[in-house]
Order: structure tokens, then C-alpha cells, then sequence
């Protein structure tokens, strides 16, 4: 591992940037991501790559009838569980291309002998790339996570933009209150929605930094543009992001390893036994039906994860 | 008065300083007897007299190859000279007088310390001596002839006329020139002790300045070499005490500087700040040249040097 210290222009010196500098470049690292992040992240219909997510919830149980009296409860069917599977995250297969050291593209620093030296990639990964993916991936939302993901209940989050209206999950249960005896046989699916979620994208944030020095084509030492400078950084982290064969890649999970992003997706369910309930519609219909009931209770909670892999 | 005593054994000379205080004049000083005596006393001396007195009958004559001839009492003894040569004459009363005559032939040789005459004729033109010198004294010598000498030395050599000519060297007036030649050659020292003057050129040993020319500047013909510790000085604008010189860290090998073609300012490592960037030559600067350089690589990510930067380091 080599962390270098770039050079910068110092009133037409040389000179070496400060910590503080090199972070401002890392920065801009994430900014670059920011706005063409190298893992993206889409809302579909189904079949997401991240996996499935289920909602559950009760349904009232089928009804019985009898021409003699009404249904005992004990031959009356239970509330069942009605599952609704969510794979709507989904990682685009987009094509990063790879970056390639020419020997003078990435910024310059004094070795050991103080002489000026392109820094390698490796040196590149280990002065802003890999610190730029240890916070991009952190648990995080701020602005050192632009680019990145995070779940929220909300179509509308601070610093964030929504990646699609359509929820990613949908926390149902049964909705009790639709359910009546006199309308037994109730719909034995009856939901409502508790809670939605949305995939958001974390907005980055294009702070200011210094530009360092690199060797021009004619190996002269001149200030990086800031177009060729920013085009450069943009397209490393992305190809790190996406193709890092050394545990610098990102990786989104549902419910895998690494930092949770925004809010768990929670199946929620009424926790009841059934509410078992009769209908007296003339001497020859007698009904019964259980109905959904008790109270809420959280079966599971899915967290979008980021990760380095 | 002290007696005087003599006695018998005595010598005459003792007997002539005992009496010489006798007399007012010294009785016989052998000092000063005549040179023709031989004898060294007065004795020898008085026999010596005798001896001659004596034999005045008669006489021997001898020449230089010992041949004698005895002259008797009355015989004549002539005496007689030979024609140009040297003459004899007998005059009265007892007088002989050998001497030249006006004419006289020598057939070989005159050796003479000293030779007077009113005019000398050569008959064969030479006149030696064996020392090899022969001194005209202080007399001038004049000739209306051709004087050939193998060396010519004196304190003033002067002609008549206005033109001179020594071989083909001829001076008119004050004006030296080759009468076969456009060249003077001097083959020995030449010292001028005012200004020499060479067409446009003038050397003036002891003037300010000691090489000028009338055409504001002196061209040489040839390098110029400055001998050793010799150094080229600049006075400046201002004749004072503050001279630049112009020298060389001894050699050790030919060197050549160069002074490029172009108008300008020579920088010496004693200037500050002077050397401007339009000075230095494109890509002309490497490392070496840099204070405590430092180096600065821009490698690739692979580490392959991309470019490699030099500066001055702190």
C-alpha cells in the first residue's frame, strides 16, 4: 500500500497538498460517483438481481355455511397467511470500462529521493480510490455516500433523489376494519397498506477541492484541467466500483452482509388467531368466517446493504 | 780641526772620504767617474786610464762579424760611406761626422723609434710595423687618394663636399642610403638614442610615447610575442599612477584565447553581475555550471525517468 501526497501549484511552486487537500479530492472522488455512479441500481417490475423480499399478511379464512345452525369456530377455517414476494431492486449490467495506466495520466508526488513521479494505479487506489469506496460504502447517508442507495418510506428525502415512485416493498395487513359478519363471506383478502418503500439515490455534493499537478504529453509538469482531471477520477471509481477484483467493488444486498442503508423493509402481520364471526342470513344460511385480527407484529426486517466485495 | 790618519794598509777609497773633509770639493766620487771606465775604483779606475793612455800608438777596429783590422801609430784610418746610404765626413780638426745623406736607400729594412721627414715616398705602397699598428701621433691625415683599410677607427672621420661614400655606403648630409641596394643592412646592435622614424612610424626612446603613427594607430606586420613576465598595460583615459595590465598565468601548453567577433564587454571572474541571459548561448548551461546543483527527476509511474531537471540547490 502506497499513499501518496500529490503536488500542487503553490503560487507557480510546487508543493505538496496537505491531508485536508487529498481529502477534498476524495471528495470529489464521490462526487464524480455521484453523478455516474459505477453501480447503479434501477426499480423493476420483478425479478430484481438483489433478491426477494416478502410481505406477509392475514387473510380471513374461507367462510362455512350450514342449513341447520351456524359453523362452529372449530370447523371454521383460520385466517392464512398471504405472501407478496418483492423483487424489484434490480443492478443494472452496465459496462464499465477499465481504466489503463499510460505512465503519466494520474497526479504527481516527491518520492524518496524528491523527484517528481507519476503515481502508479496502485497508488491511485490507495490515496483516493479505496478511501473514496470505505466511505461510499459506510452506514452512512450524507454526502460522502452520493452515489450510493438507501431505502426510505418516504418518496422524498433530503439530499436524496428518488430512483422510482414505484415502492420497492409494501408492508400490507389485513384490514379489519373491512371485514363485517354481515357481509360474510367477506373478500378473505383485504389488505391495507401499512408502509411503502422507495429506493433513493444519495445526492452527492461537488465541493470545492485543489487540482493537482500531472505530466502534460510533452512531460512537462502542468495542472490538471479540471474536465480531464474530474473525467479521470469519474471514470477510475467507477471501474474500481464495478470490476475491483481486490475487495473494493460495491455491492448492494437485500438482507446480505455489510452496512444497512435507510430503512429495513418490515413484513408486518396482525398477530391474531382469527376473529371468529357468524351471520344468521335466513333458517336455512347459517354462516361463519374468521376474520383477521390481533395486533401488529413485525415478522421480518430487510435492510438494503451496502458492501465492499 | 781633527787630524787626518791614513795608514798604510788602508784603501784609496777610505783615504778619499777621510780627506774629502778637507776639500771643498770631493777628490774622487767613483760615482761619477766617466762611463767609457769600467773599473768600479779608483785604482782600477787610474790603471784602466793607463792601459788606454798607453796604447795610443796604435789601435784595432772590429765589426760586427768580429773581423779586426789594427790600426798603427800613423796610419790613416778612413772612414767612408756607401752611396744612399750613410755618408762620412772628416772635418778639422779632429772631427769625423757619420751621418745619412739627403737621398738614402735602404734595400730591406729602417728600424727607427722614430722616423721625421718632410715628405716619405713608398716605392712599393706599404707601410708595416710588427706590432701591426702604426700611430700617426696627432697629425691629421690627409690624402686626395682612395684610402683602402681594413678597419678605419677614429674620434672624427671627415671628407670635403657634401656627399660621402664608404664602399657603397653613401652619406649626404644627413642622409645614409646603399648606392647598389634599397636595403641597409646593420648587422650589430643599433641604438637611437631620439626618435627613429620608419614612414608613418616613429619610435621615440624617450618620448611619452615611445612608438606612434601618423595614421592614429600602429599595424604589425607580424604576432606579436611579449617575453617573459612582459605584460600588455593600458593607462586608460587618464595618465596616472592606475594602470590595467594584460597578462597570462604561465603556460603550460600553446594556448589560445580567442576574442570573439563581436562588440562588447570582457567578463573576468572579478565582475558581479554581468553576465546577461542574451550572453548565454542556447543549451549552453549544464549541471556542472550550477551552485550545489540539485537534480530533479519526473518519472513515470513505471519509475522510467520522463525528464530530468538541474538548479542551483539552496
Amino acid at each position: 500500500m502506497a499513499v501518496r501526497t500529490p503536488l500542487k501549484n503553490d503560487s507557480g511552486n510546487l508543493k505538496q497538498m496537505t491531508s485536508t487537500e487529498v481529502n477534498e479530492i476524495v471528495d470529489q472522488v464521490i462526487y464524480q460517483y455521484s453523478i455516474n455512479p459505477g453501480v447503479v441500481l434501477e426499480v423493476i417490475s420483478s425479478g430484481g438481481s438483489l433478491g426477494t423480499v416478502s410481505d406477509t399478511r392475514l387473510q380471513a379464512g374461507a367462510h362455512s355455511t350450514s342449513a341447520t345452525s351456524s359453523p362452529s369456530e372449530a370447523t371454521t377455517a383460520e385466517p392464512s397467511v398471504v405472501t407478496t414476494n418483492f423483487s424489484k431492486i434490480n443492478e443494472t449490467s452496465t459496462t464499465v470500462d477499465a481504466v489503463t495506466d499510460t505512465g503519466t495520466l494520474f497526479p504527481v508526488f516527491l518520492d524518496s529521493s524528491n523527484n517528481i513521479q507519476a503515481m502508479s494505479m496502485q497508488d491511485m487506489l490507495d490515496t483516493f480510490m479505496h478511501p473514496a469506496i470505505d466511505l461510499l460504502v459506510s452506514g452512512s447517508t450524507g454526502t460522502q455516500q452520493g452515489g450510493t442507495y438507501q431505502i426510505s418510506n418516504s418518496t422524498s428525502v433530503s439530499g436524496n433523489t428518488l430512483v422510482s415512485s414505484t415502492p420497492v416493498f409494501i408492508d400490507t395487513r389485513a384490514d379489519t376494519s373491512l371485514y363485517t359478519a354481515g357481509s360474510i363471506p367477506e373478500t378473505q383478502d383485504q389488505p391495507k397498506t401499512i408502509t411503502s418503500f422507495y429506493l433513493h439515490k444519495i445526492t452527492g455534493s461537488d465541493t470545492s477541492y485543489t487540482l493537482p499537478i500531472y505530466i502534460a504529453g510533452d512531460n512537462n509538469l502542468q495542472e490538471y484541467p479540471e474536465t480531464t482531471f474530474e473525467t479521470m477520477l469519474q471514470n477510475l471509481i467507477r471501474d474500481v466500483a464495478k470490476n475491483s477484483t481486490n475487495g473494493y467493488s460495491i455491492n448492494y444486498t437485500l438482507g446480505g452482509s455489510g452496512n444497512s442503508r435507510g430503512s429495513g423493509l418490515v413484513d408486518t402481520r396482525l398477530d391474531g388467531s382469527g376473529n371468529y364471526q357468524t351471520r344468521f342470513v335466513n333458517a336455512n344460511d347459517y354462516r361463519a368466517q374468521e376474520f383477521p385480527n390481533g395486533s401488529a407484529s413485525t415478522i421480518s426486517t430487510t435492510f438494503l446493504r451496502i458492501a465492499k466485495a | 780641526m781633527a787630524v787626518r790618519n791614513i795608514a798604510v794598509t788602508d784603501t784609496l777609497e777610505t783615504f778619499r772620504t777621510e780627506f774629502n773633509a778637507l776639500a771643498a770639493n770631493d777628490m774622487g766620487d767613483i760615482a761619477n767617474l766617466s762611463g767609457s771606465i769600467s773599473s768600479t775604483n779608483l785604482v782600477d779606475a787610474m790603471n784602466e786610464t793607463i792601459s788606454i793612455a798607453t796604447s795610443t800608438a796604435g789601435f784595432t777596429i772590429e765589426d760586427s762579424t768580429s773581423t779586426t783590422q789594427l790600426i798603427g801609430g800613423g796610419d790613416t784610418f778612413r772612414i767612408l760611406g756607401t752611396s744612399n746610404e750613410i755618408e762620412a765626413v772628416v772635418s778639422a780638426t779632429d772631427t769625423l761626422t757619420i751621418g745619412l745623406p739627403s737621398v738614402v736607400s735602404v734595400t730591406t729594412s729602417v728600424t727607427s723609434p722614430t722616423l721625421s721627414t718632410g715628405n716619405m715616398s713608398l716605392t712599393n705602397g706599404s707601410i708595416t710595423d710588427s706590432s701591426g699598428a702604426i700611430s700617426f701621433g696627432d697629425e691629421n691625415l690627409t690624402t686626395t687618394g682612395t684610402l683602402n683599410a681594413g678597419a678605419i677607427t677614429g674620434t672624427s672621420i671627415t671628407g670635403s663636399g657634401a656627399t660621402h661614400t664608404l664602399g657603397t655606403i653613401e652619406i649626404s648630409g644627413n642622409t645614409i642610403r646603399s648606392t647598389d641596394s634599397t636595403t641597409m643592412i646593420i648587422n650589430d646592435n643599433l641604438t637611437v638614442n631620439n626618435s627613429l622614424a620608419a614612414g608613418v612610424t616613429t619610435i621615440n626612446p624617450t618620448g611619452a610615447n615611445n612608438i606612434t603613427s601618423s595614421t592614429g594607430f600602429t599595424l604589425f606586420g607580424s604576432s606579436i610575442v611579449l617575453d617573459t613576465a612582459k605584460t600588455l598595460i593600458f593607462e586608460g583615459a587618464t595618465a596616472n599612477d592606475f594602470e590595467t595590465s594584460l597578462t597570462v598565468t604561465d603556460p603550460t601548453a600553446d594556448r589560445t584565447i580567442t576574442l570573439p567577433n563581436e562588440t562588447g564587454t570582457v567578463i573576468t571572474s572579478g565582475s558581479t553581475d554581468a553576465v546577461t541571459e542574451a550572453m548565454m548561448a542556447n543549451d549552453a548551461i549544464g549541471s556542472n555550471e550550477l551552485k550545489t546543483v540539485v537534480s530533479l527527476i519526473i518519472y513515470n509511474s513505471s519509475g522510467t525517468p520522463l525528464k530530468t531537471i538541474f538548479g542551483a540547490g539552496a
